[in-house]
């Protein structure tokens, strides 16, 4: 019997000894599942406040305390950050906690403080509408990169076998995870934050490298110089251009597609020698430069400047080129090299003038102011009295004609000659000229020289629109350098008419001629051709560049046709419409 | 889903009820038990609406009723609120069904308000103190463990709902979301453990013997895949109320009314007809 009783004792014994095996397993279990769904719950919870409180329920709930809380805390006050009361419906809880300083004080000093509120009511207190009786606490402090000073309250309630056993171990694992990953959290909100500022500069630096890179493509599309950019090897040689602008097409006509892989050089005119072209690519292949020479376009052969700059652009050897079609300049560089030409030889030739002039009007005054003065002695007898007032009035008629030349050709210089139209029948215009012509020439003992006309057109018909007394002038002149230069034979004046829109008026001589490469000369100011023939004729160098100016102002072009002893004929073409006449 | 426009709340001890009032007849106060709420009926409902005038409801603290934890959610004051509830909609003699802690109800009920029940039909119920609910709200007992785990975790309550099925497979995420839906919210996970924390079979202990006298039909429809409740439960009872029916369905699991609605509905009506 006592041995059963003792079997029965030991049975029971190893009964209770299995049950707190078990008890201790079924822990173990719990504590390992309860971590598990701590941890696996966490992945997708992005915000510290709502992993504060799933931790919080989670450990309220599966470790069966009631009032699970986080706190952050300096030594003289605290602040909620969350907490779980299963004995209220509501969350966020309704129920407000309070915190004692002496409890303060042992969470500054201590990492983990333990007590029972039965016996200290005084260090955590509740809402007294609360149906709660607090009784074990545990307090846990920690830190987070983001909290300096944490703490974990768990508060049992005051049943006598409360849930918080000696093994603090699960809450530390707990707490180590969930401070792990709220770390994980504020660094990923910083990183975020980090991510959205970087963002930010990206998008400013972005739209500012927009607006720059507007401003310059504008700039670059708008230039109304080529730019282009061209690559080359490592040798200078161009590959092609890579990149151009819209002002490329309208001066070349060339598109990208024509340029990618051209060689720019190709382009050169073809004038251009090998030894020339070689020094253009030496040239093209230096750092910087400037570049003149012509090219083959779509549009034709264009002159270009070329400035030129090498650059760097993505470990890519560019060359930046500026092309400027320099034609117009050219041109104008032509007419001014021209102009400075003309301001020379006008000045040589007025030196000229001048040196002529003097002598031109000094022996007429000389031979004025020497009769008078003879004359004003009185001692002269009748008849040299007679020949020195002929020589002083011929004399003054010849200063009178030089110095109206003049002031004619100031005028035309001046652009002060008016051309006032009307009707002129030219054929009484050259019956006036032809008697004239006879006068003079029996004046000067030149009667035997014939004058010649030649009207083939009917009076009713012969009839211009035009300044007479200019073209008279015209006439007059032309007719006064025949008989200056012929001695014998003839001068003829007239015009043809050849049944188009003008006449061709013509006053032809048969006197020494003009050499040929005297021909243009003899239009321009000042000039005279002078050789032994001619030194004697006198005169301004004038009278042609008058005429000439007048006939283009009166619509027509005075033209000379001589050769050497042959005689000379000057005709101009002046407009005519039959229909006019009347 | 209970159609929407069947549904009905009605405020009872402070608290508001929601139930559903569908088809037309005798009435019937369908009950649920733990980790679900009216939507377990949704299959069995088009069986019995033409027939009958189903009461269906959502206890407090489950489904669409009133969160708060400040009241006992005691299979007492369960059937207490249904009493109230029941007078409230001036329906003074009702058919109880009672599925898991709801069969545990209706038994109060069938005692407490005998002048209401016409007949009581127990699935799957919870009876004695077979079921594993302790007086000490101990968290080492498995089930209240499991259930907690369950509040917390959609995995773990997957788990539970799958063992509960014959037809595993039936599973489909749209009824696990029926399942899920009161645990989205925190509320709705502490109305959930409060319910389970409530648990106390000294209530069905009380009514041993009154449930052995009961004069009203009975019918006892017990799932034989049932992982949960004891086979003991359905045979004790019916050996000790004498009358009652025991019907024993070999392809239903816990969750019986999802396994084969059409014959617990043909079991109910046979019963009821009869």
């Amino acid at each position: 019997m006592a041995a059963d009783k003792e079997i029965l004792r030991r049975l029971e014994l190893r009964i209770k000894e299995l049950e707190e095996e078990n008890n201790s397993l079924s822990d173990q279990v719990e504590e390992m599942l309860l971590i598990n769904l701590i941890n696996e719950s966490f992945d997708e919870i992005t915000d510290e406040g709502r992993l504060l409180t799933a931790v919080l329920e989670k450990i309220s709930v599966l470790k069966d305390i009631p009032y699970c809380a986080c706190f952050e805390f300096s030594e003289t006050s605290y602040n909620c950050l969350a907490q779980y009361c299963s004995f209220y419906t509501n969350e966020p809880c309704l129920s407000t906690v309070s915190i004692s300083g002496e409890l303060l004080k042992e969470l500054n000093t201590q990492s983990i403080f333990r007590t029972n509120l039965i016996q200290n009511p005084g260090l955590v207190t509740f809402d007294s509408k609360s149906a709660f009786h607090p009784g074990e606490m545990l307090a846990i402090t920690f830190q987070t990169r983001a909290l300096n000073h944490g703490v974990f309250i768990f508060v049992c309630d005051g049943k006598p076998s409360g849930p918080l056993k000696n093994d603090l171990l699960p809450f530390y694992q707990i707490i180590r995870i969930v401070t792990d990953k709220w770390d994980r959290i504020s660094l990923m909100k910083e990183l975020r934050q980090l991510n959205k500022e970087l963002e930010k500069r990206v998008e400013e630096r972005t739209n500012l490298f927009k607006q720059s890179e507007e401003k310059y493509r504008q700039l670059f599309d708008m230039a109304t110089d080529a730019i282009f950019l061209w690559e080359i090897d490592n040798k200078g040689k161009v590959l092609g251009c890579k990149e151009m602008n819209d002002a490329v097409l309208k001066m070349t006509g060339y598109n990208k597609d024509d340029l990618q892989s051209l060689n720019l050089f190709s382009l050169l005119a073809d004038t251009y020698t090998p030894k020339e072209r070689k020094v253009f690519e030496k040239d093209f292949a230096r750092q910087s430069g400037i570049l003149e020479a012509s090219f083959n376009t779509r549009i034709g052969l264009i002159p270009l400047e070329l400035h030129f700059r090498r650059i760097k652009l993505d470990n890519k050897q560019m060359v930046l080129a500026i092309a400027r079609d320099v034609s117009e300049r050219q041109a104008y560089e032509k007419q001014i090299i021209e102009a400075k030409n003309k301001a020379v030889e006008s000045e040589k030739l007025k030196s000229a003038f001048l040196a002529n002039m003097s002598h031109e009007i000094r022996t007429p005054m000389n031979a004025i102011i020497g009769f008078s003065e003879l004359l004003y002695q009185d001692e002269s007898m009748p008849g040299e009295v007679k020949l020195y007032a002929d020589i002083i009035f011929k004399n003054s008629l010849h200063l009178l004609n030089l110095i109206n030349d003049i002031v004619d050709y100031s005028k035309i210089e001046a652009e002060q000659v008016t051309i006032c139209n009307e009707a002129i029948n030219v054929n009484e215009l050259i019956s006036e000229l032809s008697i004239n012509m006879i006068s003079i020439l029996h004046q000067l003992s030149k009667s035997h020289i014939d004058v010649l006309t030649h009207t083939p057109l009917i009076d009713s018909e012969a009839v211009i629109i035009n300044d007479k007394t200019r073209l008279r002038q015209v006439f007059t002149n032309l007719i006064n350098n025949a008989i200056k230069f012929t001695q014998q034979g003839f001068i003829e004046i007239g015009y043809q008419y050849n049944n188009q829109d003008y006449l061709e008026f013509y006053v032809r001589d048969s006197g020494i001629g003009i050499a040929t490469e005297n021909q243009k000369k003899v239009f321009e100011r000042f000039v005279q051709v002078r050789d032994a023939k001619t030194s004697s004729a006198g005169g301004t160098g004038l009278g042609l560049a008058i005429c000439s100016n007048l006939v283009e102002r009166m619509n027509g072009q005075l033209c000379l046709e001589s050769s050497i002893g042959e005689g000379s004929t000057f005709w101009f073409k002046l407009p005519y419409n039959k229909t006019n006449e009347s | 889903m209970l159609n929407k426009k069947n549904r009905h709340s009605i405020i009872i001890q402070n608290h508001e009820l929601v139930y559903y009032r569908i088809g037309n007849g005798e009435p019937l106060l369908l009950v649920h038990g733990i980790t679900t709420y009216s939507f377990i009926w949704q299959r069995v409902v088009p069986f019995l609406e033409n027939r009958y005038e189903l009461i269906i409801v959502d206890l407090l603290g489950c489904g669409d009723s009133a969160k708060s934890i400040d009241v006992a959610f005691s299979l007492k004051n369960h059937a207490k609120i249904l009493a109230e509830l029941l007078e409230a909609l001036h329906i003074n003699k009702v058919h109880l069904v009672g599925h898991d802690v709801g069969g545990g109800i209706c038994q109060i009920m069938a005692v407490s308000h005998a002048e209401v029940a016409l007949s009581l039909t127990v699935i799957n119920t919870v009876a004695y103190d077979f079921w594993p609910v302790q007086p000490i709200i101990s968290m080492r007992t498995p089930i209240i463990r499991q259930l907690a785990m369950a509040s917390l975790d959609l995995g773990a309550f997957r788990f539970i709902v799958k063992r509960g099925l014959y037809y595993r497979e039936r599973l489909t995420n749209e009824l696990m979301n029926y399942f899920w839906y009161p645990m989205k919210t925190s509320a709705g996970r502490k109305a959930f453990l409060h319910f389970a924390h409530c648990l106390d079979n000294r209530d069905l202990i009380e009514i041993v013997d009154d449930i052995e006298h009961l004069q009203i039909p009975v019918l006892i429809i017990r799932g034989d895949k049932d992982v949960y409740l004891s086979k003991q439960i359905a045979e004790k009872l019916h050996q000790s109320i004498k009358g009652s029916q025991l019907k024993v369905v070999a392809t239903g699991g816990h969750f019986i009314q999802e396994d084969e609605p059409a014959v617990i509905a043909r079991y109910i009506d046979e019963f009821i007809s009869v």
